[in-house]
């Protein structure tokens, strides 16, 4: 339809996520890497580098946003998914990915995750996949936990979440919290800003 | 490695609770924009070279794109540290209304208080073409057109639209239109007494 095309054409000039702040992060992740040109000029950029220039063969981390910006299709360089994304972690989430303490392993694992599988790697298919089948193995728990339990501490749950998950959870509760507001008739009570929730809330820590 | 300050400054926003403002970080911008300069000056040096011959477009093809790759993500880090900020002081706008407290406003630099003082006018030009609408009104589904309320604060006279003046004094309680009251009851003057 008409209205695809015309949103494909916006992302190529402007991506959706250009300003957001969780995808900013998410390309922060640091790939291991093996140059296959040299660099010339750039040689400070590696600690352990003395010369002028990086030379083809060099292993050094790079931030995803720079293996991601052409580097990697053009061949200048190639480089290994971070542990979390490798396939001895794929089996463990294809075991069961809902026990997983995915924001230890990668805090932004889908949003990293996504920005990976767009690399020229051989084991991006699979990782597509897995990131799929992590998800729907978890999303359950989620939103079970978020609707169901009103007064539990589920501190730790939401640990093992990563930022997406977290973003989820919280749409998730908050949407249980205004059914509930309906329910005891309070939706239609008109209350402070959240500036003033909060001014208020320093202000009493601040007598006690 | 490059892009380290631009990071620095999307962090510090994104640190930021979602009922404050921190003042904007002029110093960390600059030294991006320095950063910036020094890249572009490497690459318009670069670029002399490589149009000389293809030999040396080829050596130094990969060096220009990383410095590119650098240039392009620090202005995307400082355009989203920009504009979560701005995305805040809307934020606040609709939640608390055009005059924010003082904590927020001492935070808000000068062409970042420019530009909150134009959306509220345009704002307002938009609900005055829709005939006085107050879009920023009944938060939540209204039941009645007016409501209980108590007073906060020691706050004055307050003139209603039909010409009544309210003495709002220290727990002094009230039964006032809905549309008088609920800017009050936002900025936590007044406050709703449930039915």
């Amino acid at each position: 339809m008409s209205f695809d095309s015309q949103q494909q054409d916006v992302d190529s000039v402007i991506p959706r996520d250009y300003f957001s702040i969780d995808s900013i992060l998410a390309e922060q992740q640091k790939l291991s890497c093996v140059l296959r040109r040299s660099f010339f000029g750039l040689g400070y950029l590696d600690a352990s580098n003395s010369g002028e220039h990086l030379v083809s063969g060099t292993k050094m981390d790079l931030p995803l946003w720079i293996v991601g910006s052409g580097l990697a299709d053009k061949g200048f360089l190639t480089c290994e998914l971070p542990k979390a994304y490798q396939e001895a972690n794929r089996n463990i989430l294809l075991a069961d990915s809902s026990v997983v303490d995915l924001f230890k392993q990668a805090v932004h694992f889908y949003g990293t995750g996504l920005r990976l599988i767009k690399l020229p790697h051989p084991e991006t298919p699979y990782l597509a996949v897995s990131l799929v089948k992590a998800f729907i193995g978890r999303f359950k728990k989620i939103m079970d936990s978020s609707q169901n339990s009103r007064n539990q501490d589920l501190s730790t749950l939401l640990a093992k979440l990563d930022t997406k998950e977290r973003e989820l959870f919280e749409l998730s509760r908050e949407s249980v919290q205004t059914l509930d507001k309906w329910e005891r008739r309070e939706s239609n009570i008109i209350g402070a800003s959240t500036l003033v929730l909060h001014s208020r809330k320093r202000k009493r820590h601040q007598l006690t | 490695m490059f892009g380290e300050k631009a990071v620095a400054l999307v962090k510090e926003e994104h640190r930021t609770p979602s009922e404050q403002l921190q003042p904007l970080n002029e110093d960390l911008i600059r030294q991006v924009l320095a950063e910036m300069g020094a890249l572009c000056e490497a690459n318009k040096t670069d670029i002399d070279i490589m149009r000389t011959d293809e030999g040396e477009h080829e050596k130094m093809l990969p060096s220009f794109l990383l410095r590119h790759s650098a240039l392009e993500h620090n202005r995307r880090c400082t355009l989203a540290y920009l504009k979560a900020r701005l995305d805040r002081i809307i934020r606040f706008r609709w939640d608390h209304g055009a005059v924010l407290p003082e904590e927020i406003q001492v935070n808000l630099q000068e062409h970042e208080k420019q530009w909150f003082s134009k959306y509220n006018k345009n704002l307002a030009n938009y609900m005055t073409s829709l005939h006085g609408l107050d879009l920023t009104q009944n938060t939540v589904p209204p039941k009645s057109l007016k409501i209980q309320v108590r007073c906060l604060q020691e706050y004055g006279e307050l003139e209603t639209e039909s010409g009544e003046i309210v003495m709002l004094t220290m727990n002094s309680e009230h039964y006032l239109p809905l549309s008088e009251c609920e800017p009050l009851i936002r900025q936590g003057v007044l406050q709703h007494m449930g039915s």
